[in-house]
């Protein structure tokens, strides 16, 4: 970075102009950066002083603009590129408490977090179903594909533990990505849960999927930002803490949550056809057919 | 520019000036302080503008690094 930026002509021979005096900074790291580029030129002229005493204050100046460089934070990333949701939606579920089938082929999960889902009157074995979307929406295995409207809270999606929920548009390859928050025994009750990663593999092309397993979940609604699935788009990704447990969590703001991954290690999504790693049982494959992984991360 | 300030004044503004930043943390302070005397005037032209820029840019910010 800052080394290719290092002053061409320390001797100071060259116009005044040379110096780079420029716009105004927008960051400490900007400006801790120019310092660092003049303690470059400054010690590459002190060095070939004579007294020992100045060759180690630039030295040390060096050391000093390097260190204090490395600790300015970086700007924040996500490690995708989808902008969080700004409100929460909830629109056509059930205005009266109870429990619904819900039609498991319909049922998705979108870059923002949001769940879509048709669902169909109780006692109801045919028909189109109801369409729905909703963002804050506990999860709950089960051994039926329901949706639970309790008397106050957010609604409860009780899915099979091979229930799979589509990511939409989370593939870039073409392929689709499925979810299965139960499979493997990431069961810890009806809470929030989202994926392991905040960054799916880039799924195959023509008809191959990805499927990943496990799931982090919380009690209370994780924050918008940490809802969002993309598929990568630098070698980035969220790492993941291992053994299953459960932790205290503020994240949502809501207090007193807790949050619970189930064991496994994140990996980077790499682009492209990198392998998608990681996870209890460390399960990893890609290929033609799909590629499958489990794991979960805690956030 | 600063080629009328006379050095060793020009050179005190800017010991002031690296003691009151807010972007230097105490180490790198002292390190800019031993070789001030050191420095060529160009390069204390530079820090005085980066120092400068530096001061507006903390300006808004809460609270000192150090």
């Amino acid at each position: 970075m800052t080394n290719k930026k290092r002053n061409p002509d320390p001797d100071g021979s060259a116009p005044e102009s040379a110096s780079p005096t420029g716009p105004s900074l927008a960051t400490n790291g900007e400006v801790l950066e120019r310092l660092l580029d003049l303690a470059y030129d400054v010690s590459s002229y002190l060095r070939h002083r004579a007294q020992p005493t100045i060759r180690v204050s630039a030295a040390l100046l060096l050391a000093a603009s390097l260190a204090a460089c490395s600790s300015s934070p970086p700007p924040p990333t996500s490690p995708n590129d989808v902008a969080p949701l700004s409100q929460e939606v909830r629109n056509g579920l059930p205005n009266r408490p109870g429990t619904y089938p819900i039609l498991p082929e319909t049922l998705t999960r979108d870059q923002q977090g949001v769940y879509h889902f048709q669902y169909r009157q109780p006692g109801a074995n045919s028909g189109q179903g109801t369409p729905a979307t909703v963002s804050l929406l506990k999860l709950n295995q089960s051994n039926a594909n329901t949706l639970e409207i309790p008397a106050s809270g957010d609604p409860i999606l009780n899915i099979t533990e091979n229930t799979p929920i589509e990511m939409a548009n989370t593939s870039s390859g073409g392929g689709y990505s499925y979810w299965r928050p139960f499979y493997g025994g990431y069961y810890y009750g009806p809470r929030y849960y989202d994926p392991p990663y905040q960054t799916f593999p880039s799924g195959g092309s023509g008809n191959s999927s990805t499927t990943i397993d496990g799931s982090r979940s919380s009690t209370a609604p994780p924050p918008a930002a940490a809802r969002t699935i993309g598929a990568a788009h630098a070698v980035s990704g969220q790492a993941g803490g291992t053994g299953a447990g459960t932790a205290a969590s503020g994240k949502a703001g809501v207090g007193g949550g807790s949050s619970t991954s189930g064991g496994g290690k994140s990996s980077a999504a790499a682009p492209a056809s990198s392998g998608f790693s990681g996870g209890k049982g460390g399960a990893s494959s890609s290929g033609g057919g799909g590629s499958s992984s489990a794991g979960s991360s805690s956030s | 520019m600063s080629e009328d300030r006379p050095i060793a004044e020009r050179r005190r503004e800017l010991q002031r000036l690296i003691r009151s930043s807010q972007l230097m943390d105490p180490v790198l302070k002292r390190q800019w302080l031993r070789v001030l005397p050191h420095l060529k005037p160009a390069d204390l032209d530079r820090l005085e503008g980066i120092l400068a820029q530096g001061a507006e840019v903390t300006a808004g910010e809460p609270g000192p690094r150090d």
